[in-house]
């Protein structure tokens, strides 16, 4: 007997089992519950909660957004509650769902990193770690975590040793090789890789004079700079052997299905939730819609696609 | 069903040079829209512009809600271009509206008499396009509000026939003295309550960050609650992007009063940032850290 025809759109990302790739991206879903009313929690792929440091941190002045051409700039500064009022507060409505929670954390220095990634090792309910090794509003002496391969590399690997759960590092962009960056991390004991984070960037008021955001520079989202993390997520495939997460404007399945051909394993979607609060959802029906027309059965078959031949 | 919709623009009309009154006919979501809340609205399924714009509610309808907006930027641009017929997307009702107080019941102990006798009338600030914000508030106050009203010129203050016929107190000053006085809206504040007026009324307003932080100081240094709606760039409307925060004293900082935070150094617990749209847009004047 045949089996009838139908759409698989489960994925893995190293012991991480997805229903389907559609993850949220961190810094864009808050910590869940702002988006209940809006889709059904169940059914996304993964949920990236909101950085987390050990304290709570207050974040940057206003203005802190925006808009820019098919895109927007942020400097939100990481405002986020902390890792202790995470797991008290906001972890139990998350522990509702079927949805793997993801948390994504970073720190000030290599001990805070390791201290951070401890923290979450046994607490029911978080299902992998997404580091943040690359956020664009933080002084600069901060960026070398991400950009500088040997810092890279010595933080990767000390917050390697501090915990079992699925590593996942998000890479920076603003780098000259990311492939390179992607290969370091790999090495140090990343499980996976999330890219693209945001590109740094810049706007000014002509009539003030004056740079648009409080903390002059942001990070730039959205569907402009979609094709530089496409070329990105192509380029770190080829580089190393653990999954990647796509993401960088993704705003529709087609923006999905055209960074997984791109190699990535899995999605996240960001900015485009600002947009419609039910994109991811529509995203998840959209790649159903794809497979069915084209009588795709697996969507894994389209992990690295645009690579063959 | 939840506050994302699409909904029918029914009309979006002139209401001055640069401003219009667009109507939309949405679906019910079981929320009642109050004044001071608002919509983001996409004013086009695009890439760019690429986020929605938030709007205050004007005028809850039969049919739905209707929106006043200025005509400025690339957003309301476009959205000046569509018909009645067109749809678009539509998030609210969004954050918290103005306090209103409500007449107090009469009890034994506080006789209704005596409640009205010390309720002064509410003082309604708008400066410029605000008055879209605190227009729903004074329909409801219908008669029983004293209005002010500011903005640059003549050609700025709308609907001027209408919220004449909405209250018996009506002041009206423009920067360059084209229509009622010549000045702004705190000048006319000081004129209406000298400082000997012993009946204080409540302030709410709504117009440009210096006429809000005019307002606030005044209110401040007189002891009188103002609610005040802010404004900041918004980028989800729902809590998640924390773009449009504003610092507000915590709990422990009011408690200790102003002297004692000044003397000391101002740290985190003094103030926090909360975000206009889930925590506001509508604050209490003394609580706003400008």
């Amino acid at each position: 007997m045949v089996e009838p025809l139908s759409s698989n759109l489960e994925v893995t990302i190293g012991s991480l089992k997805l229903k389907n790739p559609v993850m949220t991206a961190s810094g864009t879903f808050g910590y869940g519950p702002e988006y209940a009313e809006f889709i059904d929690l169940n059914r996304l792929g993964a949920i990236v909660v909101k950085g987390l440091s050990l304290e709570p941190k207050e974040g940057n002045p206003p203005p802190r957004i925006v808009e820019t051409a098919s895109g927007m700039l942020n400097s939100i500064g990481l405002q986020n509650i902390g890792i202790t009022a995470f797991i008290k507060e906001k972890l139990p409505f998350l522990k509702r769902f079927s949805t793997p929670v993801i948390v994504n954390f970073f720190g000030d220095s290599l001990d805070e990193y390791a201290e951070a990634a401890s923290r979450f090792d046994g607490v029911d309910g978080i299902h992998a770690l997404e580091m943040n090794i690359s956020c664009p509003n933080k002084q600069a002496g901060w960026s070398v975590f991400g950009t500088d391969p040997a810092v890279t590399c010595e933080v990767v690997s000390a917050v390697r040793k501090k915990t079992k759960l699925p590593l996942i590092v998000k890479l920076s962009p603003n780098v000259t090789d990311i492939a390179l960056m992607a290969r370091v991390a790999e090495d140090s004991g990343a499980d996976a890789l999330s890219l693209i984070n945001t590109l740094t960037g810049m706007a000014i008021d002509i009539r003030t004079r004056r740079p648009k955001l409080a903390n002059i520079r942001g990070g730039l989202s959205g569907p402009a700079i979609k094709p530089v993390a496409i070329r990105m997520v192509y380029d770190v495939y080829k580089a190393v052997k653990i999954p990647l997460i796509g993401m960088g404007g993704i705003m529709n399945a087609e923006d999905a299905l055209e960074f997984m051909m791109a190699g990535a394993a899995a999605v996240a979607v960001g900015t485009a939730n600002f947009v419609n609060p039910s994109v991811t959802v529509e995203i998840i029906d959209g790649m159903t819609a794809f497979m069915e027309r084209g009588k795709i059965q697996e969507i894994r078959s389209l992990i690295g696609a645009a690579h063959a031949g | 069903m939840n506050r994302y919709v699409t909904a029918e623009i029914t009309g979006n009309f002139s209401v001055g040079k640069n401003y219009r009154l667009l109507s939309l006919r949405c679906p019910d979501t079981g929320r009642k829209p109050k004044a001071g809340q608002f919509y983001m609205v996409q004013v086009r399924d695009s890439s760019d512009p690429l986020l929605k714009r938030p709007f205050s509610l004007f005028r809850k309808t039969a049919e739905g809600i209707q929106l006043l907006y200025r005509v400025q930027g690339k957003g309301t641009t476009l959205l000046a271009g569509h018909v009645a017929g067109d749809s678009l997307h539509l998030l609210g009702p969004l954050g918290n509206g103005y306090p209103v107080q409500k007449p107090v019941a009469a009890t034994a102990s506080a006789p209704a008499s005596v409640t009205v006798a010390h309720a002064a009338a509410p003082v309604i600030i708008a400066g410029g396009i605000g008055i879209a914000s605190v227009f729903p508030l004074i329909e409801e106050m219908k008669g029983k509000a004293t209005v002010l009203y500011g903005a640059r010129t003549n050609d700025d203050l709308l609907l001027l026939d209408e919220l004449k016929g909405l209250t018996d107190d009506f002041h009206i000053c423009t920067d360059d003295g084209s229509c009622g006085e010549k000045g702004n809206v705190i000048d006319l504040l000081q004129k209406i309550l000298p400082a000997d007026t012993k009946n204080l009324p409540l302030i709410y307003a709504c117009g440009p960050k210096p006429m809000l932080r005019a307002v606030s100081g005044f209110a401040v240094s007189r002891n009188i609650t103002a609610y005040l709606s802010l404004e900041e760039h918004m980028a989800c409307g729902i809590g998640a992007c924390l773009g449009c925060v504003v610092k507000i004293k915590t709990k422990e900082a009011k408690d200790m009063g102003t002297e004692d935070v000044q003397q000391r150094e101002s740290s985190a617990k003094d103030a926090a940032y909360q975000r206009i749209c889930m925590e506001g847009p509508v604050f209490k004047a003394e609580d706003i850290v400008w």
